[in-house]
């Protein structure tokens, strides 16, 4: 058998699962959040689904979410009772060691380094979800009941602000995420759907995590699309682009967040979000929902994949 | 019963009780959930005791600027990985 054809087990049904119930919920409530903070930008989402619709369908999600976190915590700590407890997503010095080789590789003054399971890059990406999906579902879970706010004003304000910058953030994260997922993979990475991956990807990806015998090849057609991928770096590009400007015109600099009073250095911003640039943020704010739908139609496609499997 | 099904049960059921006790308390703290139109016109009714930013003036600044140096960290780390990675992955692979 030859090794673009082994696989090698990569991810365990739960890990499959829960990751695909969290990108359900995040992908939806990122639809609904985005039509709730810009709703004049993606007025078509509001107008399809109604505006108390949106924000019904946003709970709901958030709940799922809340639940779904939750369950994954408690699947987690009974394995601390039976000795199965994850650990290869956790950073060590070993994982700091590797980023400065990966710097000195971009700089062209080392070796590539031989990642374990999971690289570096990844590992961040997991820490920085982690601490995102706590912060927002803490957020989220106080401005469900608005009477809070009015209890404890102006200080339950901050939970609007961090709500809304973190889920951008995420936002943006998710977006770098799907790039690596449905680009660098083209068109999709099935790996988090099926659990497993070719022994030559892994051999390739995770050097250190399988045995090296000295393969670098893919097995697939790799470098003859360059074009898709300029692309696809570019509308990511643009979509952080958007969003950051967004965010930190609607709430970073807007002293009262969502209302969208004064700024403290600029005039009010929706004379510039809605105003004579708006077709920037009308435009770019779209390519978002288009990216999120995308995304949406993956998981789906993947999980698909699994169940008929 | 095999152990992994009893950890899936267990986990379930605390993630169920757990979820369902924080949000009947929460309820109870505040009854009502937000419909949206609720929560700008909460927003906006606290937003006029301008005051009472005033007070907290410092603070709020305080935590805006951390905010505003959080996000663009992270957009200009992730951009620049991005910007990378075609440098690192020549092509995609189908």
């Amino acid at each position: 058998m030859s090794e673009s054809t082994t696989q090698v087990d990569r991810f365990s049904a739960v890990q499959v699962y829960v990751h695909f119930l969290m990108a359900l919920a995040i992908l939806v409530l990122f639809l609904t959040g985005t039509a709730i903070t810009f709703s004049g930008h993606v007025g078509w989402l509001v107008a399809v689904v109604g505006y108390q619709n949106i924000v019904l369908i946003h709970i709901v999600a958030g709940v799922t979410l809340f639940i779904t976190l939750l369950y994954f915590i408690f699947y987690l700590l009974t394995g601390l009772a039976t000795g199965d407890v994850p650990t290869a997503w956790m950073p060590t010095p070993g994982t700091v060691r590797e980023a400065i080789t990966y710097a000195k590789h971009i700089l062209g003054r080392g070796e590539e380094p031989r990642p374990g399971k999971y690289t570096w890059i990844q590992k961040s990406e997991m820490l920085i979800i982690a601490v995102e999906l706590t912060v927002l579902t803490l957020t989220g879970l106080v401005l469900m009941f608005p009477g809070l706010l009015l209890r404890y004003r102006p200080s339950f304000l901050v939970a609007s602000d961090l709500h809304a910058v973190f889920a951008f953030t995420l936002l943006m994260g998710v977006t770098f995420h799907l790039y690596d997922t449905h680009v660098l993979e083209f068109p999709l990475d099935t790996s988090v759907f099926t659990g497993t991956v070719s022994l030559e990807r892994a051999r390739e990806e995770w050097a250190g995590w399988v045995d090296d015998e000295g393969t670098r090849t893919d097995g697939g057609e790799t470098g003859t699309d360059r074009h898709i991928q300029i692309a696809g770096v570019v509308v990511v590009l643009f979509t952080f682009a958007v969003i950051y400007s967004g965010v930190m015109i609607d709430r970073i600099l807007a002293p009262v967040p969502g209302t969208q009073v004064t700024l403290y250095l600029l005039d009010a911003p929706e004379t510039i979000l809605e105003g004579s640039f708006g077709l920037f943020w009308g435009l770019g704010l779209n390519v978002a929902m288009l990216v999120i739908i995308a995304g949406l139609v993956g998981l789906l496609y993947g999980i698909t994949i699994r169940v008929t499997d | 019963m095999h152990t992994d099904h009893v950890r899936h049960i267990i986990a379930a059921v605390a993630a169920v009780l757990v979820a369902a006790g924080v949000l009947v308390a929460l309820n109870a703290a505040s009854p009502g959930l937000t419909t949206g139109v609720w929560m700008r016109e909460t927003l906006a009714l606290v937003g006029e005791g301008v005051s009472q930013y005033e007070s907290m003036s410092g603070n709020w600044l305080i935590l805006r600027g951390l905010l505003g140096v959080y996000l663009t960290g992270l957009v200009a780390m992730v951009s620049l990985l991005l910007v990378l990675s075609l440098r690192t992955h020549p092509g995609v692979n189908r």
